[in-house]
């Protein structure tokens, strides 16, 4: 069953210089216990949907569309209500753990600040059982409770981060860029983390990353995204043995992979449209090596192919 | 010493040790002074024409390294021979002629140009430095080399402020900054970190490309170990200050033999998800270089010590034509 539905969203900035179109389009369910990755360039939308979700876009963003967390749909709930769904039922875990923890908070005060919103009542043994319990799970000692972050490493911190988010044990889990700042033994190491997570804790997680190679290890499917469309989606075997789209097809052959013997990189030439004025119709076709006429002028339709969703005109005809 | 006709640069040696800010009532009281030894011992040697890659975790010193070969920061200690001169012995305005003949790509391209600068100018500046050139010959040269960097229209590029260019473009213009007084060896400081993964390729392509074409030597360092196997020829791997293992690229990919790199190894994902590959962990953290563990500095997180790697330090040893650090081996 679907945790969570996204369907038919759009979202526009609007800016001094004009109105740019991040998402566009986007349909997408997300299934019970199940990791999805989202992947794409820098600029392609994918972060601007993880943080939407959540409604933490700037003052300037508008949505239309739907998300539906079972069944509710969160665009239309108030902000209180909103509130008591971040850190319980949708958590999100940032990037740059340098950043994202208050650096004048003991650890142990960010648990507590978080369990305050969902329940002030909450007793302080309490509060700091199920803290140590969530920092158990990452494998950070509960001891540092009292720490500062300065007093972790850029490792630990994102440990730390991860164990917030997971304290209320929520339905799903986004996790944006989760390991790009760090380093590859790092890494590792919290992929691990996310891994046991997602075994024990029946969990969903949306996993948004630029790396091909953190997503085929950590993700059941794959959203591939560009320019603000979603452009292929479909299960990771098949997906990444036989890509769709030319984009996808692009993106997986310009990853240097240190298993193949074969020394030529590929990349893509060109670089992605400006937002505020893409092309007209598909938004790909300036940098794709098959587009046909048609690609010029209509956007194509987002068609399903097997378990596959591809949104290119090689695939079906305008009348179909 | 001798110099093995086709070395271009030889380094023997070499340690670079940072002080601490002490409170001042320790400095009265104990007297000693704390270092991080950023670099701690390093020698090795890059044949004309070769890529030496260096990889490490963050803070395994290989950028001070890099920036510590062509003086960007003093050596504690140490030889740094290129073409048969001693780079520590140059002073002054023997040592600011030298330049002309190493140069630096730095990691991050929106920190590294001017913003205030247009990219002519930033371009031209090593030129005017140099006094290479009148003024007409050296737009002539830029425009030609932004011709061939696909920066184009040149003219327009060399107008435009930093602020109007994209990541990859902006890499491009700091590589052709760091061509423009045609050097003879570039110190590559994780010139594709910033940048996204479809551009990466695009500046490791352009990067093989010049060095063709100039004639380069490279010192490549970098902790994504996909992009090392693309540029390299040889790759050294440091921890904690020192090179631990440095083999010819092949050999390292096919069977590393230190410990580390094997971790290193095993870490990276590999973009395949019918590949599943056995994971080598190492255990906790790397350690303070203010602190660095008696014996082999490896042994608190290495999966395999021994009694004696807590004791000797491993001295770099040839096993077939491969230099290694480590008593297992």
């Amino acid at each position: 069953m679907a945790v969570l539905n996204i369907k038919n969203l759009f979202i526009e900035y609007l800016t001094k210089s004009g109105t740019v179109k991040a998402v566009e389009d986007v349909s997408f369910d997300v299934e019970e216990n199940e990791s999805l990755g989202i992947v794409g360039e820098s600029g392609c939308g994918k972060s601007t949907l993880g943080t939407a979700i959540l409604r933490l876009l700037p003052q300037n963003a508008t949505i239309t569309g739907k998300i539906l967390l079972n069944g509710v749909n969160l665009l239309e709930l108030n902000n209180e209500s909103m509130r008591k769904i971040r850190g319980k039922d949708i958590a999100m875990i940032f990037q740059d753990p340098m950043t994202s923890l208050n650096p004048i908070m003991r650890v142990r005060d960010h648990f507590f600040e978080l369990f305050k919103v969902h329940n002030p009542d909450m007793k302080k043994n309490e509060m700091i059982k199920i803290a140590s319990e969530a920092l158990e799970s990452v494998g950070v000692d509960p001891k540092r409770l009292d720490n500062y972050p300065f007093e972790f490493s850029g490792g630990m911190r994102q440990r730390v981060m991860i164990a917030l988010s997971i304290a209320l044990k929520p339905k799903v889990l986004i996790a944006d860029e989760p390991t790009t700042a760090l380093d590859v033994v790092v890494q590792e190491q919290i992929m691990q983390v996310l891994k046991n997570l997602m075994r024990t804790k029946n969990m969903s997680i949306i996993l948004i990353t630029h790396d091909m190679g953190i997503v085929a290890e950590m993700a059941e499917r794959v959203a591939v995204m560009y320019a603000g469309n979603l452009v292929e989606l479909g299960e990771i075997h098949e997906l990444y043995n036989n890509p769709l789209h030319p984009y996808t097809r692009m993106l997986l052959e310009s990853i240097p992979n240190i298993k193949l013997d074969d020394m030529d990189l590929k990349f893509i030439p060109g670089s992605p449209p400006d937002l505020k004025n893409p092309p007209k119709g598909c938004k790909y076709y300036p940098r794709c090596p098959f587009a046909k006429d048609i690609c010029k002028e209509k956007d194509p339709k987002t068609r399903k192919i097997g378990n596959r969703i591809v949104k290119c005109w090689l695939y079906g005809d305008e009348d179909e | 010493m001798k110099m093995n006709e086709e070395t271009f640069l030889k380094v023997e040696h070499l340690r670079k040790e940072f002080d601490l800010k002490v409170p001042w009532i320790e400095a009265i009281f104990k007297r000693e002074k704390k270092t991080v030894k950023a670099v701690d011992d390093v020698s090795f040697e890059i044949k004309k024409g070769e890529t030496l890659g260096i990889v490490g975790e963050s803070g395994s010193g290989k950028t001070t390294l890099g920036r510590t070969v062509i003086r960007l920061i003093e050596p504690t200690s140490g030889k740094i021979i290129m073409d048969n001169t001693d780079l520590t012995k140059l002073k002054g305005e023997v040592l600011r002629k030298a330049r002309r003949d190493f140069s630096i790509i730095f990691q991050d391209p929106m920190a590294s140009l001017n913003p205030y600068m247009r990219i002519g100018k930033i371009v031209s500046h090593p030129l005017e430095i140099h006094n290479i050139g009148t003024k007409q010959e050296r737009k002539e040269k830029i425009l030609n080399l932004f011709e061939k960097f696909n920066l184009t229209p040149p003219e327009e590029f060399y107008n435009r402020f930093p602020k109007y260019l994209s990541g990859g473009q902006r890499q491009r213009v700091v590589i052709a900054r760091a061509l423009i007084t045609n050097p003879k060896f570039i110190v590559a400081d994780e010139p594709t970190a910033m940048l996204d993964v479809s551009v990466r390729s695009q500046i490791l392509k352009l990067m093989i490309q010049v060095k063709e074409e100039f004639k380069l030597t490279y010192l490549f360092i970098t902790h994504d170990l996909a992009s090392a196997k693309y540029i390299c020829d040889r790759i050294g791997v440091m921890y904690l200050g020192k090179i631990i293992e440095i083999a010819k690229k092949e050999d390292i990919f096919k069977e590393p033999l230190h410990p580390y790199t094997k971790i290193l190894m095993s870490a990276i994902p590999i973009p395949d998800p019918n590949v599943k590959r056995e994971k080598l962990m190492p255990k906790g953290e790397i350690p303070s270089a203010t602190n660095i563990p008696k014996g082999c500095r490896f042994h608190t997180r290495c999966p395999f010590a021994k009694d004696i790697c807590r004791e000797q330090e491993p001295e770099l040893r040839d096993i077939g034509g491969r230099l290694v650090a480590c008593h297992l081996v």
